[in-house]
């Protein structure tokens, strides 16, 4: 009997390890490769439905461009011409009518009051008409107007006795705005 | 492929590299180094200058993946048949119980422990244990990493060199004795009529005038005491494994008989301008080499 003393610490099964790797990489493989072959079946499976939808969106696709057409040439060019003429308007450069009126409200003498107001946004002129008892308002007022930066020149129109009022004065102020 | 054997040796080491060829060994390469002084593994500086003498040795295999087989001395190794009324059945339980007896019988922890079930004998089952010395399985260790070598197998130049002449060895129905006599080292094995190590027993040889007397005396005195331990046992012959003509006819004359001489160095052809190492410690290598896988 041959002696197969060893003083070396056993040896790891190699083989046996290296068959094992073997085995598990092939379980591995042969798992991933029937997971693939099932989930191209449900794939296939899926393709009638699909197509079928697709057929649908196609379909509701050609419906929404014949129902929803392009006005016409001419009716584009209505269009533009009105909205250039909007772009214009709302371009304007001088106060609005709350702004003035908001103005007015801060600065109005108290025995002062506003008859009339007439505003031009394109020529940027407001035309003022009052009446007051007193002229020392009014010029209070001319004075309040002067100060503003927003209008560039003050013009007193017209200035009398109200009709039928005696004790009152009227008079009507022009402003012209800056621009 | 090729095969490679490394034996330590207390002063020497041998290497050899062989290629099988049918009954024929073509060896390649075999080297012997005598070094400066003993090896010993209290020494640790002498790993690292022990460690290039063995680089140089393995010149040959150098970045190669061949197995290499490794023997030491048998002085440096513990191995004991012993007789169990029953053995563990598995193999760990077998390494415990050898580890155990192994410490018991040398009173420290021993490292590279390793056993073999020989089977049953009177109804008691016998278990070869082996171990190898803790400071010197560190020590040879240590030398093999910083060679850049990884053994395959390591083991004792006595049981290599049994398996090696096994079948030569075990042809006679009865039992026998090997005495293999290294430079300082000599060991002797004993098998029982069915091929099986019985007794294993080595010394560190002592130069001086009466050494092969000591060793002839030793030898018959462990014949003696096997043949007696049970009866039916018989030693039929006496191999001797040595280089030295004068041992053999100083054992013939002690013990009345002649023994049976072999060659270390048979079946082998040599390469290449490889020559046949002048000592017994390249024939080690031989053997070692041819440990079965």
């Amino acid at each position: 009997m041959k002696v197969t003393v060893n003083f070396l610490p056993p040896r790891l099964p190699l083989l046996a390890i290296m068959s094992g790797l073997a085995l598990v990489t092939a379980l591995a493989g042969v798992s991933l490769a029937g997971w693939l072959m099932f989930d191209s079946v449900q794939l296939r499976a899926q393709i009638p439905a699909l197509e079928q939808r697709l057929a649908s969106l196609q379909q509701q696709s050609k419906n929404v461009r014949t129902t929803a057409e392009l006005p016409d040439e001419h009716a584009l060019n209505d269009l533009r011409r009105r909205v250039s003429a909007l772009n214009r308007y709302s371009v304007a450069t001088g106060w609005s009518a709350p702004t003035l009126l908001a103005w007015l409200e801060r600065h109005l003498p108290d025995d002062v009051y506003l008859a009339g107001i007439q505003q031009n946004l394109e020529l940027g002129t407001v035309k003022l008409t009052a009446e007051s008892a007193d002229a020392t308002a009014l010029t209070l007022l001319l004075g309040r107007l002067e100060k503003e930066p927003h209008y560039r020149e003050i013009l007193l129109v017209r200035q009398g006795p109200r009709a039928g009022r005696v004790d009152r004065m009227q008079f009507v102020i022009e402003l012209k705005e800056r621009r | 492929m090729p095969l490679a054997g490394l034996v330590f040796g207390r002063e020497r080491i041998g290497f050899v590299l062989l290629r099988r060829e049918g009954d024929t060994l073509s060896v390649m390469q075999a080297r012997e180094t005598l070094l400066d002084r003993p090896l010993d593994p209290t020494d640790r500086g002498s790993v690292q200058p022990v460690a290039q003498v063995v680089k140089t040795l393995t010149a040959e295999i150098a970045g190669r993946y061949l197995p290499l087989h490794v023997s030491l001395a048998d002085s440096l190794c513990r191995m004991t048949v012993l007789e169990l009324e029953s053995a563990p059945a598995d193999r760990t339980g077998q390494r415990s119980l050898a580890a155990f007896r192994l410490e018991r019988e040398v009173g420290r922890p021993p490292a590279g422990i390793d056993c073999q079930l020989l089977g049953q004998d009177d109804g008691k089952s016998l278990l070869l244990a082996a171990s190898l010395d803790e400071d010197w399985a560190g020590y040879l260790g240590d030398i093999l990493t910083h060679a850049g070598l990884v053994p395959w197998s390591l083991g004792a130049n006595l049981l290599c060199q049994f398996n090696r002449f096994h079948e030569r060895l075990t042809t006679n129905a009865s039992g026998g004795a090997l005495l293999a006599l290294s430079p300082d080292a000599w060991s002797v094995l004993i098998w029982d009529a069915q091929g099986r190590p019985r007794v294993i027993r080595s010394r560190v040889r002592q130069p001086g005038a009466d050494d092969f007397e000591t060793v002839a005396g030793e030898l018959e005195r462990l014949i003696l005491a096997y043949v007696h331990g049970a009866s039916g046992r018989e030693i039929a012959a006496i191999h001797v494994l040595a280089g030295d003509p004068a041992m053999a006819l100083m054992l013939d004359r002690r013990l009345k008989t002649p023994s049976l001489r072999i060659d270390p160095l048979e079946g082998c052809r040599w390469e290449n301008g490889a020559e046949p190492p002048s000592d017994t410690i390249a024939s080690m290598a031989l053997a070692a080499a041819l440990t079965p896988a």
